[in-house]
C-alpha cells in the first residue's frame, strides 16, 4: 500500500508523548485522544513499554497485530515507537481488516487441528 | 529525618499539609515497583487466553476465539503487602516459543509456559521449550501451568503428571480457577526478586 493511501485511507495515526506517556502532540485519524492526558490510560501495553523503549539501545520497537479494544469496536495496530531527544514518537497503523482475515484461517487451521490430533490421541490413559 | 528537618521549617499548616503530601506521594510511587511485563507462551488452545481472564476478569468461557497477535491485560496484585501491577500479554499460540515474534517477548519481566494436560502435543516437547527460554532468556523467571486440571480423572492420568519435568508445575483449571491465581503470583514474587 502506499503512504498516500494509507494516509488517506486514515490507517496512521501519530502520537507523541513524553518518556512519562504524558500525550504532547497527537491526530485523531484513529483513536480519539483529546481527551487522554497519558498515553498508559489508552492501552495498557505502555506500562511497561515506555521504559523499555528508554533502555533499548536502538532506541526502537515494532509490535505487529496489538488489539485495542476501545469499548466500542475491536482494532488491530502495528506499532511502531521510536525514541527522540525528550520525547517519543509512538505511530499506530490501522491493519484490523488484514488482522481479521487472518483471524479467520488460524481459527480454522487450529481448530482443525485440535480434532486432528485427538482422534489420534482419542484415549490419552491408554498412551501412558 | 530529611523530613522532620524540613517539615520543621514549613510554617503555615496549608503548605505543611502539601509537603507532607508531596513527601509520601514521592515516597509511595518510589516504593511501587515498576509495572512487570508477563508473557504467556504456549501452543494454541492450551488455555492462555482463558486463564488470564480467570485471573483478571474471574470469568470462563467455552467458547475457543483464537488470538492473533497480542492481547494486553492489566492486573494490580498485592504480594506481601506491596502492591505491584502486573501487564500481561496474550500471545498467539505456538508449537515453538521460537516461531512466536520476537518483539513480542523482548522486555519480559516473567513467562508462563502453559500447555494442557489433555493434549499431548502440546507438552511432548515442553523441556525443549524450556531450554530455549533458558538459552534465550536467562534472567528471566518462568512459571509452567498444567492447564484444563478439571479433566483429570477419567480422560487423563494425574499421575502422569508426578515426574519431572512435570514436578515443577502448577496443575491450573482456568474453568474452576484451581491454582490460577497461586501460580501468577509465585511468578510476581520471581519477577520481583530480580
Ligand atoms: N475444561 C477446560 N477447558 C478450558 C480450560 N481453559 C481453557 N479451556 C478451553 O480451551 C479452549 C481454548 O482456550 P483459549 O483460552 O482460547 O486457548 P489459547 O491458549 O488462548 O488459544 P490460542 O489463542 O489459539 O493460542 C476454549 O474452548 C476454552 O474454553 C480449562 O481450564 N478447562
Ligand atoms: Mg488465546
Amino acid at each position: 500500500m502506499d503512504i498516500n493511501e494509507i494516509f488517506y485511507h486514515q490507517k496512521l495515526q501519530l502520537v507523541t508523548v513524553d518518556y512519562q506517556g504524558n500525550i504532547i502532540n497527537t491526530d485523531n485519524s484513529i483513536f480519539h485522544l483529546d481527551d487522554t492526558k497519558n498515553i498508559k490510560e489508552f492501552h495498557p501495553i505502555f506500562e511497561t513499554i515506555l521504559t523499555q523503549i528508554c533502555e533499548e539501545s536502538s532506541g526502537a520497537i515494532a509490535i505487529p497485530c496489538l488489539r485495542i479494544d476501545n469499548g466500542i469496536e475491536k482494532k488491530y495496530c502495528d506499532l511502531r515507537l521510536k525514541k527522540e531527544t525528550g520525547y517519543i514518537t509512538i505511530l499506530f497503523f490501522n491493519l484490523t481488516t488484514r488482522y481479521k482475515e487472518e483471524h479467520t484461517n488460524l481459527s480454522i487451521n487450529n481448530k482443525s487441528s485440535i480434532v486432528e490430533n485427538s482422534k489420534t490421541n482419542s484415549n490419552h490413559i491408554s498412551l501412558l | 529525618m530529611v523530613f522532620e528537618k524540613k517539615y520543621r521549617g514549613i510554617s503555615s499548616n496549608f503548605h505543611r499539609e502539601i509537603y507532607v503530601s508531596l513527601y509520601l506521594e514521592t515516597n509511595i510511587t518510589r516504593l511501587m515497583p515498576h509495572p512487570q511485563k508477563i508473557v504467556i507462551l504456549g501452543h494454541f488452545g492450551v488455555g492462555k487466553t482463558s486463564l488470564i481472564r480467570r485471573f483478571v476478569d474471574a470469568s470462563f468461557s467455552e467458547d475457543y476465539l483464537v488470538t492473533v497477535g497480542v492481547h494486553v491485560k492489566k492486573k494490580d496484585i498485592i504480594i506481601n503487602d506491596n502492591p505491584t501491577t502486573l501487564v500481561i500479554w496474550d500471545i498467539e499460540g505456538n508449537s515453538e516459543i521460537s516461531m512466536s515474534r520476537s518483539s513480542y517477548l523482548l522486555g519480559s519481566n516473567g513467562f508462563v509456559y502453559v500447555f494442557d494436560v489433555s493434549r499431548p502435543e502440546t507438552y511432548a516437547n515442553l523441556e525443549a521449550q524450556l531450554e530455549y527460554l533458558k538459552e534465550h532468556f536467562p534472567k528471566v523467571p518462568v512459571t509452567i501451568f498444567g492447564n484444563k486440571a478439571d479433566k483429570f480423572g477419567e480422560e487423563v492420568s494425574k499421575a502422569f503428571f508426578e515426574v519431572p519435568p512435570f514436578t515443577e508445575c502448577f496443575f491450573t483449571s482456568a474453568k474452576t480457577g484451581e491454582n490460577v491465581e497461586e501460580g501468577f503470583k509465585e511468578l510476581t514474587i520471581k519477577t520481583l526478586k530480580q
